[in-house]
């Protein structure tokens, strides 16, 4: 294995960093003083893969939208039984997720990590469908997206999304419908496992209270000698204006819900995809964060409370700014936020304002740092992207209010904006 | 007095405790005041409205939006507020956390900083003619009325809260944490400070500092400010044990929902101090606890019902609640199979395996309660307010005693008080009207 170390001189720390002959991609933070390891093993492979080509093949293949979370579900099973109970012999806690752009199966243990460890790794690479295990998880995720049908906070998000994408596969529910997940079967699981659990998309990290050797020795023996194959995904085209204005769905919510927002394309460039991530961080916090004219006004005339919040919404192939919360007038809330959008460009930004929330997001990037978990959860985003999670207070450190202040003038484009809103069902 | 013990308290004034931890793992600091009091139906909303009016603003940081500037100098520190419900008790809590002043650039004293806002929150709100400012009230009452109507947006809290709320109906404990609607109205800036002063009078005052600073200066801080003060802490109520109903009391809520969903309540018949507690965690662990659960194998993964059915006791309220996510006409069926998961425990129909996965993932968590500051701090807070001296490892190493035995006793324990069931007709949301 190739191996690297990576050092912060700003936070006087370091992991190290290897690279497998498969491939696959190893962070290993050791950090002291914790009782705690934490550990993921996780694909660039999300809900929104959902048409991609092999090497060597002639067509894309389109499979059915939800198909990355069941997988996900399914990848728990073997044919001696369960993962979770390989876990459960050295009381390690485990879990999966799936989200727009990676699965992740992770566990935290504070004991015989060695042994979770390679669990780990032996189930994620030993994939076992059946017809009937396939079907079994149908009234299972069943009820997960029943669950999400009434929530509201999930709700107003998509409605959102689907309002501002038109073909981008992120506007598809990450668990897809109950008709999508139908049509899944044991061939189509296997099809995208070997698409998309190739060591070569794939990356480990371990953060916590574990020894690195050991580490690196149980991957030595456990990963499996996989030739990598590249998989592509088409091109997604996807025109720069917003499908609708305003989308709109009821529920049984005590007040409106809303999200606002708008589409951007992302940079190719990691290092500069960041950047801007980070500067449209700063951004929306000079905007419309606690310190703004704007919430100081529109939370005195009872149009907005603390529900309110914002979020550069960004991954893979997307980026958007959302802006969200509860009040009982949102389409008035978004009308003053892009009427505010106009007098800011106009007036500019102040370095008092700038300098602030961009302190702010310094001393809160040093924070994220603090506990194993969101530790192992960022060496594994930023790794996807091809950087370090150092990078993040270096180039916060080095955003200007020029570029702040460009971003406010190229960022929101009309044609780019929407509005989702979840009313109160009438009573 | 364990030596070993690594919460360092110190009382500073009458009623007024100071406890630290000082653990240089990590880059912060958490600093909370908490205000306990008795839980009363005649209080409970001024109660819940108080720290949010509080956490706003201060003297020297007139308006909210001044705190922020003032926050943000302080590296993105931030300062909120919470009530959670202590058995009959409710602790108020405002908290600061922040970098520590080992990365701040300009060598600030940050915890002393936090402290001294604090302090300010508490001590020095925005008055006018001693009275506490009337906008900043208005719009709290207003968040306060807000949140409590929004209980019903998250489906799966509201209805374990309506189980509880039946359960306790007329005992202090069942009262809703932020208090009743109609009461906000009759809130007046005269009743408020009022209400605030009362609360700075009677409160138990526990202050909590958990992270890698010294907390000496911050220390020195509070006990200036209580010292000069008379207060008249109230004590705690006493635990009382709640006596289930003859038979279960019965509820079935109607909401437009596309997924029904089944809470049912256990009385324990145990107080927090009882010897048998490790049997009904170990009990619950292995009932509806952890993936390899009987309610998790049985109820999820063999029957496909649900996506959750998940079993947590309340210590302190000594009561075991069950609750899973399900189709509206499986419901019945649902709650048929946790009973008959809860009486194979009883008749001791696990297998040793099942028991010992039980006990390494509760020893397992137990374990990790140090490795979070936010952990710490609410786990020897609980632990003083009831008087208790252990650590996490200590409860984990009483999970390695229980016997067998002891966990079939346990569930033998549980009788059944209510069952709700929020159902309906609802598809979730109607489709999008795109305009």
């Amino acid at each position: 294995m190739r191996k690297s170390v990576i050092r912060s001189e700003r936070m006087g720390e370091e992991y190290i960093r290897l690279e497998h002959e498969s491939g696959l991609r190893i962070l290993l933070y050791p950090m002291k003083g914790f009782r705690t390891a934490y550990a993921i093993f996780g694909t660039d492979y999300g809900s929104i893969d959902n048409c991609f080509r092999l090497e060597g093949e002639k067509e894309f293949t389109t499979v059915p939208d939800g198909i990355a979370h069941y997988l996900e579900h399914k990848l728990f099973e073997s044919e001696d039984g369960d993962a979770f109970t390989l876990f459960a012999r050295t009381g390690a806690d485990s879990n999966a997720f799936t989200a727009f752009d990676r699965t992740c199966y992770l566990f935290s243990c504070t004991d015989r990590f060695e042994e979770s460890f390679r669990a780990l790794l032996q189930f994620v690479q030993a994939p076992y469908f059946t017809a009937e295990t396939v079907a079994k998880e149908k009234g299972i995720i069943g009820q997960e997206i029943r669950m999400y049908d009434d929530n509201p906070g999930w709700q107003v998000m998509f409605g959102l999304l689907t309002a501002l994408y038109q073909n981008h596969p992120i506007r598809r529910d990450i668990a897809g419908t109950v008709e999508s997940i139908a049509q899944i079967d044991a061939a189509l699981l296997y099809r995208c496992y070997n698409a998309f659990y190739n060591p070569a998309n794939m990356a480990v990290t371990v953060a916590g209270n574990f020894d690195p050797e050991a580490a690196e020795r149980i991957l030595n023996e456990e990963i499996k000698p996989v030739k990598p194959r590249a998989v592509e995904r088409p091109a997604v085209d996807e025109p720069p204006e917003a499908v609708c204005r305003e989308a709109v769905k009821k529920l049984d919510v005590s007040e409106p819900i809303f999200y606002f927002g708008w589409k951007q394309a992302p940079c190719a460039d990691p290092a500069e995809e960041l950047r801007q991530q980070i500067i449209f961080n700063i951004l929306l916090d000079v905007l419309s964060g606690p310190t703004s004219d704007f919430y100081e006004k529109m939370n005195r005339a009872g149009l907005l409370n603390q529900t309110f919040g914002s979020e550069v919404f960004a991954g893979r192939s997307y980026r958007a700014l959302f802006f969200g919360g509860e009040s009982k007038d949102p389409r008035a809330v978004f009308a003053a936020f892009c009427e505010m959008l106009e007098e800011k460009k106009r007036d500019g930004i102040s370095e008092e304002e700038f300098a602030g929330c961009k302190n702010a997001l310094y001393g809160r990037a040093l924070r994220d740092i603090n506990d194993v978990e969101t530790t192992a959860n960022a060496l594994f985003a930023y790794e996807m992207m091809g950087l370090s999670l150092y990078d993040v207070p270096e180039v916060i450190a080095s955003v200007t209010i020029e570029e702040v202040s460009r971003a406010l003038r190229e960022g929101f484009a009309p044609e780019a904006r929407a509005i989702s809103i979840v009313e109160p069902n009438a009573r | 007095m364990n030596p070993e013990y690594p919460l360092k308290r110190e009382q500073i004034a009458e009623g007024t405790m100071f406890s630290s931890i000082a653990d240089s793992r990590f880059k912060t600091n958490l600093l909370t005041v908490n205000l306990v009091l008795p839980l009363a139906r005649e209080t409970v909303t001024e109660n819940a409205l108080i720290p949010l009016v509080l956490e706003k603003c201060w003297e020297e940081a007139p308006t909210n939006r001044a705190l922020s500037r003032q926050l943000n100098r302080l590296y993105g520190a931030s300062v909120g507020c919470g009530t959670v419900k202590v058995g009959s008790a409710a602790a108020l809590t405002l908290a600061f956390s922040a970098i520590d002043s080992a990365y701040a650039l300009e060598g600030e004293n940050m915890l002393s900083e936090g402290a001294k806002i604090l302090l300010g929150l508490l001590l020095r709100p925005v008055r006018k003619n001693g009275l506490l400012e009337e906008e900043n009230l208005a719009l709290q009452k207003q968040y306060l009325a807000d949140t409590i109507l929004a209980d019903i947006n998250e489906k799966r809290s509201y209805a374990l809260g309506q189980t509880i709320r039946r359960m306790f109906e007329g005992e202090p404990c069942g009262l809703p944490r932020y208090g009743f609607l109609e009461d906000i109205e009759k809130i007046t800036p005269e009743t408020a400070t009022a209400a605030w002063k009362r609360i700075l009078d009677t409160a138990r005052i526990e202050v909590f500092h958990v992270g890698m600073g010294d907390p000496s200066g911050a220390k020195a801080l509070f006990a200036e400010a209580f010292a000069g003060m008379e207060r008249h802490p109230l004590p705690l109520p006493p635990f009382s044990i709640h006596n289930p109903p003859a038979s279960p009391k019965e509820f079935v809520e109607e909401k437009p929902v596309a997924q029904s969903k089944l809470c049912m309540g256990f009385a324990a018949g145990l107080d927090p101090h009882s010897p048998e507690l490790p049997a009904m965690r170990l009990m619950t662990a292995l009932l509806g606890g952890t993936p390899t659960s009987k309610l998790f194998t049985n109820v999820r993964e063999k029957r496909s019902l649900c996506y959750y059915c998940a079993a947590r006791y309340d210590t302190l309220k000594g009561v075991l609640l069950v609750d899973s996510g399900v189709e509206h006409d499986k419901a019945e069926e649902t709650k048929a199979a946790i009973l008959e998961e809860l009486e194979a425990v009883r008749r001791g129909d696990f297998t040793d395996e099942e028991l010992e996965f039980a006990r390494l993932s509760l020893q397992n968590s137990y374990r990790s309660v140090g490795d979070s500051a936010y952990g710490l701090d609410s786990f020897y807070l609980t632990q003083a307010l009831l008087g208790i001296e252990e650590t996490p490892e200590d409860q984990g190493a009483q999970i390695a005693a229980v016997t067998r035995e002891e966990v079939c006793a346990a569930a033998r324990r549980l009788t059944l008080d209510t069952v709700y069931l929020l159902t309906g007709s609802g598809e979730g949301g109607s489709l999008c009207e795109n305009q």
